[in-house]
Formats: structure tokens, C-alpha cells, sequence
């Protein structure tokens, strides 16, 4: 465990005593502890700024979470294509510093916050499952924490696949840029818990993707996965343009394709950068305006993003399905984020429901089926 | 209440309001402090307002209850030390929150030359047009372009576009005076230079289509360019018809002129 790049650990007292919270205080340096009533840094409201920001990377509260951990993908939203993708937020923050994260227009705490309570999660899901055992969820736990680089703290990856193993009709996804798996492997086979990366070009990742594993590292903890009978996700996410981008996604996806098999690898899906605008400033403070991200040619979309220009996007999309599909057409590549037109416009030339391998991806009727479940008074 | 002599009162507060302060009305301090009238030699007594149930926030608030931007941060400048000020308080009368990327716009914004403070003042420029200013590491490097941006005087929207474009490409790899060379005595031209070199492929591969467009018949009557909207760019094509006949004549031409030419030379 690598915890030297914390500065403090702050303990809500309220947890204290709680198995888990007992447990890892034996992992952490005793001295960076410190037990509080309140959430750290009270001053700190509202949008943060570049040093509170910084900051928040490098101290970790773990308290409790009292709203409810199961919510719907952000991608669920009118005039983009969703993937009818579920989260499970077991914490806020992500230890990781990439460029373009969205996460910078996003937080308002002045921490990572790691939440204690997994057991609660756990009794949200079983809910779901009393109702809808059969039905097929996708459930990440990525969407504003990394999945895995803190797991070898706080373990949450091995009550959550122990839970999903008896739903085997469910689908659990970690998402990743991390190289953290070992602390579950010994839990595989589970053909149904999909541990995903979010890969780049290693000249992206050295450029962008400050504090992640190398893109070999991360393709060696798949294959670690892929050995102990986990399924693979792979998230081509954001594609980035440069000069030689055709040369290295092409690379990359040379490197994927000889490296697994299209039955290893549940889905690909493919983005290209996006970002709020009132996300520009932070990145600009953060990060300077000579790199890739920051010196990007991106233009408001109609979702109210910047993005690059649509046919570029289309491109970049097209380049990359086009290598998969050259070496075979089993591999499952969806879009990320993008509207019906895009999908239209593309080589499936097609809506996404209507595309064969994915077209369950994108079945709706499980959005209001788990809707039904938590809207039950019951449940309230 | 107490008065103090006019002459004896320090003007270290003078943070250069915009308008003169009334003659009809006194002078103010808040202590040995003077809060207004800083220039006014009509002056002869100040009242201490340090002595009554208000805080300096209100008092300044009640003294100005309307301040642009600029003079807020040359405020907030001159009362840097003062430990009885609650800013929180105070800058939620303007309707702002105050953190601390307020405070480090305020402060970059103090940095830069005063005919560009005014020309944010006039414009009513917010904390979020002028955050780009808090990522020039060396503000000083770039005071000609903002002395260049107050000489143009543009609009609002259009300055603050400016102000982005030439800051980011100085912080890029242009050197200023490529920078500078991009600003005429027009707002939109200048505008519109910076965007050909900020957005360089985008803009080569509109003005690649455009003189493709150049070399084709095209349709009389019928203004057809090559246009970006946002993310999306592509032909826009524009006619006007006195009656259906004449519409039907410019439609059987587009089409025409679409069968020849094909949609595919566009992508």
C-alpha cells in the first residue's frame, strides 16, 4: 500500500468503532490520523479552488454515506444515447490526477472522501435484487472514485463480488486506471464482475494522465483478471487528439487485440474529450496550457459541452472501430456519451439498440424497472 | 459620535472609486481612516463611524452600495490588513461568495494596468470573465495585450473573448508580439485573427472547404458558405424567393448543383 502520498486521515467519530474503520487503522501511519465530529476543512465551500483542489487529493476522510449509494449513469440524460449504466458511489474523489477529470467542475469537498458504510450499499442492492434478481443491471462503482486504486485499503471490491456472484444476471463493473487487482483475484471465477481500464496511448497517459499506472501495467493487471476468470471492459476514453493519434490508437489497438480475445472483453467503449466549460478554468490552473487538453481545439456541443468538432469526433471513432472490426468483427465497440446522430452517422449506421452485441446495453426498460424498486415507499 | 479634522485623517483606504464622492455630503472614517472624500480639500470634518453598532462591511456597503468589479478588488487590496474586516459579509452584498478563487481574480486583477481595471468596470466584467487571469503566472508579461484590449474598448462578450484567446495563446507557444500583431483597431477583426490561429486546424479546414466552394459553379442567387455552429460545421445555404415560382427555379438548381458535385467532396 502506498499511503506516504497522503498528507492526513481524517476519521468521522461517528465511525469510529465501525469493523471497518477497525481494521484499517492498523494500515494507517499513526501519526497522519486524526479523529474529527466534522467533515475537515469547514472553510472550504462551494466551487474549490486550484490549491483547495490539490488538497483534496491528498486527505482522506472516511465517514459515513446517509443518501442512497445507487443512481443512475450522468450519461442517462435527453439527447445522448445511454448505456443504461448504474453507479454505486462508494466514495468522492479520486487519488489520481488527470487533466481533462471531470471531477474538477464536479466536487465542492475539500477531501477524498472514502465512505464506511459499504454494509448500507449492500442492503440497497439486495433490495433490488428481491425484485429484480433476473434482470440485467450493469453496476459501476467508477464514476467519482477510482474502483480500485484504494482497494487494497479499503477491500470494498470483495464484499461487492461476493454479493454479485449470486446474482450471476447482474453485471458489476470496476472501473480503473490502476494496476490494483491482487486483492481480489482469489475471488475468480466471477464471469459476471467485468474489471474495466480506461486506456490511453502511454504518450497520453505520460502527457494527461498524471499519477495512473502505464498503460503495460494496467494491461498486465487484465490479464491477471482475465486468468482468474474475471471479464474485461475497456474504455478508450477520451480520445485525445495529436498530430500522430491515427499512429498511436492504432497501436493501441493492435496491442488490445493481441493481447486478449474478443470473448475476454465484454465491451469497448470509445469517447473523445469533453468537458464543461466551466471546467476550463481549474484546468488551466492546474495544468498549464501546454499540453494536450488544454490546448485543444473544442467547441460547444449541443449538450452544452465543449467537444472537438463533430466530424473530427466521427473520425476518431471511425478509425478505431474500423481497427477493431479489421481484426474481428466479435469485438464489441459502443460509444460513449454521443447523441443518436452520431451513432446514425457512424459505421454501425445505425441506432445502438439495433446493434447486434450491444443493443442490450442500451434497453431501457431496466432504467424504470430499478426506478419501480427505489421509488417504492418501502424502500424510502 | 466623534468628528476628526479632515487633515488629519490618513488615506491609505484610497481605493480610487470610479465616481467622486458627493461635496454636499461629509466625509466618513472609520477610525483615523478615511472611507471616501479621499480628494475633497472642501472637507473640513470626517465622522468616525468606528464608533457606532456597524461593522466596517456594512458601513462600506451603506457608503457604496454599488461597486464594479475592479473597484472591489483595488477595495480589497487596500484593506488587505485590516483585521476587522469580514469579507464574507461584506462581498455578499455584492452578491458574491468569497473564497478563494474570488480572492486570487481580485488580487491577479489588482496586477494589471488600470486602464484595463476600468475598462472591466464599464463592461461589468464577473469574477468568472476574468478567471482566465489567475492562470498568467507572470501578469506583468502581458500588460500590453490588456493595455491593446482597453485601447479597443469592445463589447462585454466580445473583450471577454479576446481576453481568453490572446491570453491562452500567450501562455501556449506564441510569443506576444505574434500575439499583438493579431489586434487592429476593430474588435470583431481582432476577434476574429485570434480565433484563426487559437483554432488553427478547425479554421484551415473551414477556409479548405471555403476555397473549394470558390472553385465551383454555384447556383445563382444562392449564398452558399461553409460554416461552424458550435461543434458542427458544414455548408449553409441561403436564398430568397419573391414567389413559389422563383423558389422552385433556386431548389431545381441547388439540386442540380448537389447532383454534380455530390455530398460526399464535403466530408
Amino acid at each position: 500500500m502506498d499511503l506516504d502520498r497522503f498528507e492526513h486521515f481524517y476519521i468521522h467519530t461517528e465511525v469510529e468503532g465501525s469493523p471497518f474503520v477497525q481494521r484499517i487503522l492498523h494500515d494507517l501511519p499513526k501519526d497522519k490520523i486524526t479523529f474529527v465530529d466534522d467533515r475537515p476543512f469547514p472553510h472550504s465551500k462551494g466551487e474549490l479552488s486550484k490549491n483547495e483542489f490539490d488538497r483534496s487529493k491528498k486527505n482522506i476522510f472516511f465517514t459515513r454515506f446517509k443518501g442512497q449509494f445507487f443512481k443512475r449513469c450522468p450519461g442517462a440524460r435527453p439527447g445522448l444515447a445511454c448505456c443504461n449504466y448504474f453507479v454505486l458511489n462508494l466514495g468522492l474523489q479520486c487519488d489520481m490526477n488527470c487533466s481533462y477529470c471531470y471531477l474538477q467542475s464536479f466536487i465542492n469537498t475539500p477531501v477524498l472522501t472514502v465512505y464506511t458504510n459499504i454494509e448500507s450499499a449492500l442492503v440497497e442492492l439486495q433490495t433490488l435484487a428481491n425484485y429484480q434478481a433476473n434482470e440485467s443491471f450493469r453496476i459501476g462503482t467508477g464514476e467519482v472514485i477510482d474502483s480500485l486504486s484504494l482497494d487494497d485499503l479499503t477491500l470494498f471490491s470483495r464484499e461487492l463480488i461476493s454479493f454479485f456472484k449470486k446474482y450471476p444476471k447482474w453485471k458489476l463493473e470496476f472501473k480503473t486506471k490502476s494496476q490494483k487487482v491482487d486483492q481480489f483475484l482469489d475471488l475468480g471465477p466471477a464471469p459476471n464482475v467485468l474489471v474495466s481500464w480506461s486506456i490511453n496511448p502511454q504518450n497520453i497517459i505520460n502527457s494527461e494522465e498524471h499519477g495512473t499506472a502505464s498503460l503495460q501495467e494496467r494491461l498486465q493487471a487484465a490479464v491477471k483478471c482475465r486468468n482468474h476468470g474475471f471479464k474485461l471492459a475497456f474504455h478508450i476514453d477520451p480520445m485525445i487528439w495529436h498530430p500522430q493519434w491515427k499512429v498511436n490508437y492504432a497501436e493501441l489497438v493492435d496491442t488490445l487485440t493481441t493481447t486478449f480475445k474478443p470473448e475476454d472483453v465484454n465491451v469497448i467503449s470509445v469517447g473523445a474529450l469533453r468537458f464543461q466549460p466551466e471546467q476550463k478554468s481549474i484546468m488551466r490552473e492546474r495544468f498549464g496550457f501546454n499540453n494536450l487538453v488544454n490546448s485543444s481545439e473544442v467547441f460547444l456541443s449541443s449538450d452544452g459541452k465543449l467537444r472537438y468538432d463533430k466530424r473530427l469526433r466521427q473520425e476518431m471513432y471511425e478509425f478505431v472501430v474500423k481497427k477493431f472490426k479489421s481484426h474481428s468483427s466479435r469485438w464489441n465497440v459502443f460509444f460513449c456519451m454521443e447523441s443518436p446522430e452520431t451513432w446514425l452517422q457512424s459505421t454501425y449506421n445505425s441506432l445502438p439498440k439495433r446493434v447486434d452485441g450491444i443493443g442490450e446495453l442500451f434497453d431501457h426498460r431496466l432504467i424504470k424497472a430499478a426506478e419501480e424498486v427505489f421509488s417504492n415507499e418501502n424502500y424510502q | 459620535m466623534i468628528t476628526r479634522e479632515y487633515v488629519d485623517c490618513n488615506k491609505s483606504y484610497d481605493f480610487k472609486p470610479l465616481k467622486d464622492w458627493p461635496h454636499s455630503l461629509p466625509a466618513y472614517t472609520w477610525k483615523e481612516e478615511l472611507l471616501c472624500a479621499f480628494n475633497d480639500s472642501s472637507q473640513s470634518l470626517a465622522i468616525d463611524l468606528s464608533t457606532t453598532h456597524l461593522t466596517l462591511a456594512q458601513v462600506l456597503k451603506d457608503l457604496y452600495p454599488q461597486l464594479s468589479f475592479s473597484e472591489l478588488a483595488r477595495l480589497y487590496h487596500v484593506l488587505a490588513k485590516n483585521t476587522e474586516m469580514d469579507w464574507t459579509a461584506f462581498f455578499s452584498y455584492y452578491n458574491l461568495k468569497y473564497n478563494e478563487n474570488l480572492s486570487l481574480t481580485l488580487v491577479a486583477l489588482i496586477n494589471t494596468p488600470i486602464p484595463f481595471q476600468n475598462w472591466c468596470s464599464e463592461k461589468q466584467l464577473s469574477t468568472r470573465d476574468l478567471s482566465i487571469l489567475r492562470c498568467v503566472k507572470d501578469l506583468p508579461s502581458i500588460h500590453f495585450i490588456l493595455d491593446a484590449i482597453a485601447n479597443l474598448s469592445p463589447s462585454k462578450s466580445m473583450g471577454s473573448s479576446i481576453l481568453e484567446m490572446s491570453i491562452e495563446l500567450s501562455q501556449m507557444s506564441y510569443t506576444l508580439d505574434e500575439i499583438i500583431h493579431l489586434f487592429s483597431s476593430s474588435a470583431d477583426e481582432t476577434l476574429h485573427q485570434l480565433r484563426q490561429l487559437r483554432f488553427k486546424n478547425a479554421c484551415q479546414d473551414s477556409q479548405r472547404h471555403n476555397a473549394q466552394l470558390q472553385q465551383l459553379n454555384k447556383p445563382q442567387g444562392l449564398d452558399i458558405q461553409w460554416k461552424r455552429y458550435g461543434d458542427r460545421s458544414n455548408l449553409e445555404i441561403k436564398f430568397f424567393s419573391e414567389n413559389q415560382k422563383k423558389k422552385k427555379k433556386k431548389v431545381n438548381s441547388l439540386k442540380r448543383w448537389q447532383d454534380t458535385y455530390g455530398d460526399e467532396s464535403w466530408t
